[in-house]
């Protein structure tokens, strides 16, 4: 064969699969309930599990008795995970685990554990630094510039203090595994965003190797960033599966476990002061932050010239700190968009203005592009009309407009597909890739039958297990960038394959051949032409079967890229009486790349809006400081945005030549970063002043309106 | 010790099932695993099953939790899973739907939204698109709602197909149980009878309430006593003088029957919990569980109701506002129920009903109030009730703040009469869902905003 192939994506008007809103693949399966979920299977004589978690925030174990355990019914294994001397962190930590036939006898067996604990001192409050001496571990002082002379000689200093706290992920499915462990084989069915790597996870904690540890999910119930690793629980699963004689287990969470200890986005608090001057030029930033994580500000305006940032982190009594669509960046996105807010409410200027000058401070190559999207944001809502000043609404029920904005990566993952042509016609492409429902399946089966010239019902797609070509991680919005062009490329290396077969045939040269709706025809003359299926039959007795990959250290320019910005706008009506705020609309401008699937790329942007949001009103956990227990670890007080809370969301998919161009990009992050941002902006518009701390509730917003805020 | 029910068109035997083993674990068990279990405690809907239930000489496909009832509620019932719905390999047009709207992501949350959509379309009373409250009682994570709602959006009314075939014939009607421990008797008498042989049983109506007890709290029952079966509960009289609506009715039930009811209804009814809760709670299992922040206590006490409590002796009746002893506690003694509550004609002139809570919708209150007022022709005020949950231990009304205003006219200085007083009397309580300081705030708010609202709607 001659040369490379070329994979470049086909232009933008030639796409016949590529660009169009195909329906989701997975729709009848999951519509009809034949969908089968981790925590759906039942593989014969397997056995239920149940975990004993720690109801302190912080202890010692002193010991665990499980004698009563082991004799209870049903039961055929018990796994102690925290043996006496542990010294347990948080509330829910895993102390032992029981194995039994059914999920009652399981329950009861693990209720007759009996641990003894040597009760710490806890600190489960993170929002006031001051309650936690000795917690504490300072960040150091990060200056820029000359910050004390730029904010002693500033025209105005705004300053304001702000918080967000921490989220639980709280995925309708919970954390868990289905987990048969027999002889030397480990057979793993767990709920994850990275089939490829589970198993080298598992690998060294049970010194199984990881090429004996099959690993297989079709579908999986939300993970957000919180399902990567097999977690505390594939290992006990896989112990309980060993010790009960290779009875496969199934270890779920209980959805108060899934809130305590499988997903906590980390919090962020702190004071910002903005110096700068009249016609809204920023000179100077300094912020005195914490978190249980690190928090690097500003966020995107990061050019600032004098800048004093101070950040420490505390580490409190609670469950262990996960990803989250686009880890930290709502953090940053609502302390630094809030701060931006309050500067320009100070200096009584347009906000939209005084945004657009401060994203002169963001990265060279971003500062058209916000620009753009500001202008293209504040059209759309018809901000020149209908945003007021600050505070100069009246009645009960008073709107406002507010602002946020975010940036993302989304760059492509390693990824290796195998694209396999048989003689009979039929294709089959293979990834070790998963469908978290942000519609990798789809995407996928386009890009084949587009680089196939086949129409998509030929391509039959298999991903979801280990034995597969490696993919990664589905995080960072990582997946549509590494699985469209793994795809491409084998599929591209086939079809070439294909055209050799068939070149002799049509009396071609197979550099020549152009496979276009079902069809191998050459390049400029239509009539010379034979089906697919004709084709495939010259492939002989054996069968084609291409790889194609990615590689992260080889970019592909063209095919797939990274970094994306964003603009959002809220409008909200705050109901002074009872604190109530309403989302009345919701705008997203949204930079992206190549867009594969427009429909899927919309609904990724709604459901991240619409989760924002759900984080921006509702969600937050209650602390019994006393005791340290977490009070609302359920979904009746840990409460979610139902379908009546969302108002109308406008999304402004920025598909255009310039951006196709670019290649794809990950979506699924991005657009869920500026919510909070925005709506705590349009809170403060239309009350008049700051409601510190996410969520914007009732009683927060009516604390903040009647002064009970210290 | 066992029985029967009918899934899916097949008719299920069960024997030897703990009786606190609940619908939804016991059909995933059978390998139907569309419903899920997202949380067990009637908040997310993944378990939602269609019940089929009377409606006039026909029946209709009611969604409820599966995940709170116990099975042996079951015993009798024709039930219908999300498997069910598509026939063979063409779909349920609303499965279409969601499909052709792209309504799943993880899709985890599908099946159940899809039982509540379909339950939706085939509601016999609907006209005009599915409401999309009607999916209120169905969370998504992935927070796909905008598509799901378009979905809903595109359905009207179904096409003649064996479900619509189904509702022209009557529903089951359900009968006696004894499953190791779970007693449905089917007259007064027995089920006093069974109180007084299992002092330490439990009564249970809808389960709304005892299930979630049940899922999350791990209470185990000596014996539960269903009410569900009791016909002496179902009553629905409306009179001259009183209406009188059955305990053992579930909410969707009254407001089918209650057709006459004041707007002060239709503002209550769908602030209280989803469609899903409300196929299954009754009004007298809201009353019995004495909670201070549930719904049914405000309104009913505004509307100045009494109780019709039946026990082994007999009969009495009691005044609302005598009902409420302490926290959870009621004036029911030991082997006695609530029949029926009665509600005193002519109903207030002026009537409101207000939730706070975080969320709109399917949400407990914070604070819900509920004012009810007749006013003379010279605004004068010759009735006030000013009922709250949510500013103490029990719901109570607010009878010194009424008094500072019965006589006097209404207006803005009377609000702040009332508000001034509900500052010195009512003593709400902090917990996580609000401050003290904010219940306190919110009582005398919502006053404010009554009286707004009326100055809003004579203006208009
Ligand atoms: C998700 C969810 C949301 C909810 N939202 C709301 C809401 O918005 N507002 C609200 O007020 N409540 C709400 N509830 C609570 C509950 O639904 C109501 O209290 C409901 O009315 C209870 O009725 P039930 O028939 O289900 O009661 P059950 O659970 O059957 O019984 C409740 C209690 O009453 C007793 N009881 C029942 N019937 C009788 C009787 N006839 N005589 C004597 N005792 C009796 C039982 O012994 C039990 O102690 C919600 C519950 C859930 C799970
Ligand atoms: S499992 Fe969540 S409502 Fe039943
Ligand atoms: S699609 Fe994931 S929970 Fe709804």
């Amino acid at each position: 064969m001659a040369d490379t192939p070329d994979y470049s994506w086909p232009s933008m008007e030639s796409r016949k699969a590529m660009g169009k809103s195909i329906k989701r693949l997975d729709g009848p399966v999951k519509s009809t309930g034949r969908a089968k979920y981790t925590s759906d299977l039942r593989p014969r004589d397997m056995l239920y599990a149940v975990y004993v978690h720690s109801p302190h925030a912080h202890a010692r174990v002193t010991g665990v008795d499980t004698s009563d355990a082991e004799k209870s019914a049903g039961v055929k294994a018990v796994h102690v995970t925290a043996p006496a001397g542990t010294e347990v962190q948080y509330q829910g930590w895993e102390i032992a685990a029981v194995a039994a036939t059914t999920e009652q006898a399981a329950r009861v067996a693990a209720g007759r554990i009996r641990v003894e604990y040597e009760v710490l001192p806890h600190l489960v409050k993170d929002d006031d630094l001051s309650k936690a001496t000795g917690r504490t571990k300072q960040g150091g002082e990060k200056v820029v510039g000359d910050p004390d002379e730029t904010f002693k000689n500033a025209e105005v200093v705004s300053e304001g203090q702000y918080g967000i706290p921490i989220a639980n992920h709280c995925c309708l499915e919970p954390h868990g595994a289905v987990i048969q462990w027999q002889g030397d084989k480990v057979y793993a069915w767990p709920s994850t965003q990275d089939v490829t790597t589970w198993a080298t996870q598992l690998s060294p904690n049970i010194k199984v190797d990881a090429t004996n540890i099959k690993v297989k999910m079709d579908y999986i119930g939300g993970g957000f960033g919180s399902k990567f690793g097999p977690d505390a629980w594939g290992e006990t699963a896989a112990r309980l599966s060993q010790k009960a004689g290779g009875r496969p287990v199934k270890l779920f969470l209980e959805r108060d476990a899934e809130l305590m200890i499988a997903g906590n986005r980390p919090p962020a608090y702190g004071k910002i002061r903005i110096a700068g001057k009249k016609d809204g030029t920023i000179t100077g930033w300094q912020s005195d932050t914490w978190s249980t994580g690190n928090m690097p500000l500003p966020y995107i305006i990061d050019q600032i010239p004098n800048m004093r940032i101070k950040h420490d982190t505390v580490s409190i009594n609670s469950g262990p700190s996960r990803a989250w669509r686009a880890p930290n960046n709502q953090q940053l996105s609502y302390l630094t968009c809030s701060a931006l807010e309050d500067f320009a409410a100070k200096i009584a200027m347009d906000p939209i203005e005084v945004f657009k000058k401060a994203v002169e401070y963001a990265p060279k190559a971003r500062v058209e592009l916000y620009k753009y999207q500001l202008d293209k944001a504040a059209e759309l809502t018809d901000w020149k009309n209908q945003w007021k000043p600050r505070g100069s609404g009246s009645g009960t029920v008073r709107r406002g407009l507010g602002l946020g904005i975010s940036a993302w990566g989304g760059a492509g993952h390693n990824s290796n597909c195998r694209t396999t042509i048989n003689p009979d016609g039929s294709v089959l492409v293979e990834i070790g890739t998963q469908d978290l429902g942000t519609g990798t399946r789809t995407i996928i089966t386009q890009v084949a039958a587009e680089s196939l010239g086949l129409p998509m019902g030929k391509v039959k797609l298999v991903i979801g297990s280990n034995d597969l070509p490696p993919d990664a991680a589905s995080g960072g919005s990582s997946t549509v960038g590494g699985v469209t062009v793994s795809t491409r490329r084998s599929s591209v290396n086939a079809l070439a394959k294909l055209f050799e077969a068939a070149a002799p045939a049509l009396s071609a040269q197979p550099a020549d051949l152009e496979a276009v709706d079902g069809h191998i025809r050459v390049k400029g003359s239509p009539n010379k032409s034979m089906t697919w299926e004709t084709a495939c039959k010259k492939i002989g007795p054996g069968k084609i079967s291409e790889m194609g990959s990615f590689n992260r250290r080889q970019p592909a320019p063209g095919m797939n890229d990274q970094g994306v910005g964003g603009v959002q706008i809220a409008d909200v009506s705050v109901d002074t009486e009872t604190g109530l705020v309403k989302i009345n609309h919701y705008t997203a401008v949204q930079d992206c790349g190549l867009i594969v699937n427009p429909r899927l790329a919309e609904s990724q942007i709604y459901g991240a809006i619409i989760m924002g949001i759900s984080t921006a009103l509702y969600e937050e956990r209650f602390f019994d400081q006393q005791t340290g227990k977490y009070l609302n670890a359920d979904m009746e007080f840990y409460k979610l945005a139902g379908i009546g809370d969302i108002g109308d969301i406008k999304v402004h998919l920025d598909i255009r030549p310039e951006n196709d161009k670019r290649g794809v990009i990950g979506l699924g992050e991005p657009p869920a970063v500026a919510i909070c941002a925005a709506i705590g902006n349009a809170v403060t518009n239309a009350i008049g002043i700051r409601v510190p701390h996410i969520p914007m509730t009732p009683s927060h917003v009516l604390d903040a309106l009647e002064g009970r805020i210290a | 010790m066992a029985f029967d029910f009918t899934l899916n068109g097949r008719k299920v035997h069960v024997a030897g099932v703990p009786p606190q083993t609940t619908l939804l674990d016991f059909i995933r068990g059978q390998g139907l695993t569309g419903a899920k279990e997202g949380c067990a405690e009637g908040e997310c809907g993944a378990c939602t099953v269609l019940l089929v239930k009377a409606n006039g000489s026909g029946s209709a496909f009611v969604p409820v939790n599966s995940c709170l009832m116990f099975l042996p509620m079951a015993a009798g019932q024709e039930i219908y899973t999300v498997e069910a719905l598509a026939n063979g390999g063409r779909l349920a047009e609303c499965q279409q739907a969601m499909v052709d709207q792209g309504g799943s992501q993880c899709g985890y949350c599908t099946p159940g939204f899809v039982v509540s959509m379909f339950a939706e379309q085939y509601r016999p009373e609907r006209s005009g698109p599915c409401d999309v409250h009607a999916l209120s009682g169905n969370l998504c994570r992935c927070t796909g709602y905008r598509p799901i709602a378009d979905a809903a959006a595109t359905l009207g009314a179904p096409a003649a197909d064996r479900f619509t075939e189904r509702m022209q014939r009557p529903a089951p009607s359900i009968g006696a149980v004894n499953h190791g421990g779970f007693l449905r008797p089917t007259t007064l008498a027995e089920c006093f009878a069974l109180l007084a042989a299992h002092p330490g049983a439990r009564k249970v109506a809808g389960g709304t309430d005892v299930a979630v007890e049940s899922n999350l709290r791990g209470r185990r029952f000596d014996a539960l006593i269903s009410l569900e079966a009791l016909e002496e509960l179902r009553v629905f009289r409306a009179s001259a003088n009183e209406i009188e609506i059955g305990a053992g009715l579930t909410l969707t039930e009254i407001s089918a029957r209650w057709t006459a009811a004041p707007a002060v209804w239709h503002e209550w009814l769908p602030l209280f919990a989803s469609p899903l809760i409300r196929n299954r709670a009754t009004l007298g299992g809201n009353l019995a569980t004495a909670s201070p922040i549930g719904d049914g206590p405000p309104l009913l006490l505004a509307l100045d109701a009494r109780v019709r409590i039946a026990g082994p002796q007999g009969e009495r009746m009691l005044p609302l506002d005598q009902f409420f002893r302490g926290y959870r506690q009621t004036a029911l003694q030991p082997g006695e129920l609530l029949l029926s509550v009665i509600v005193p004609e002519p109903l207030p002139a002026l009537a409101r009903f207000y939730k706070a809570a975080k969320r709109r919708m399917d949400d407990i209150s914070t604070v819900a109030a509920c004012f009810a007022f007749d006013i003379d022709d010279r605004g004068v005020v010759r009735r006030a009730r000013m009922a709250y949950g949510g500013v103490a231990a029990i719901p109570l009304r607010a009878v010194e703040a009424e008094e500072t205003i019965v006589g006097a006219r209404w207006n803005e200085s009377a609000v702040h009469r009332a508000q001034d007083v509900m500052e010195r009397t009512l003593r709400p309580i902090s917990d996580h869902r609000g401050s003290a300081a904010y219940r306190l705030a919110l009582a005398q708010n919502l006053l404010e905003k009554f009286w707004w609202e009326q100055q809003a709607e004579a203006a208009a």
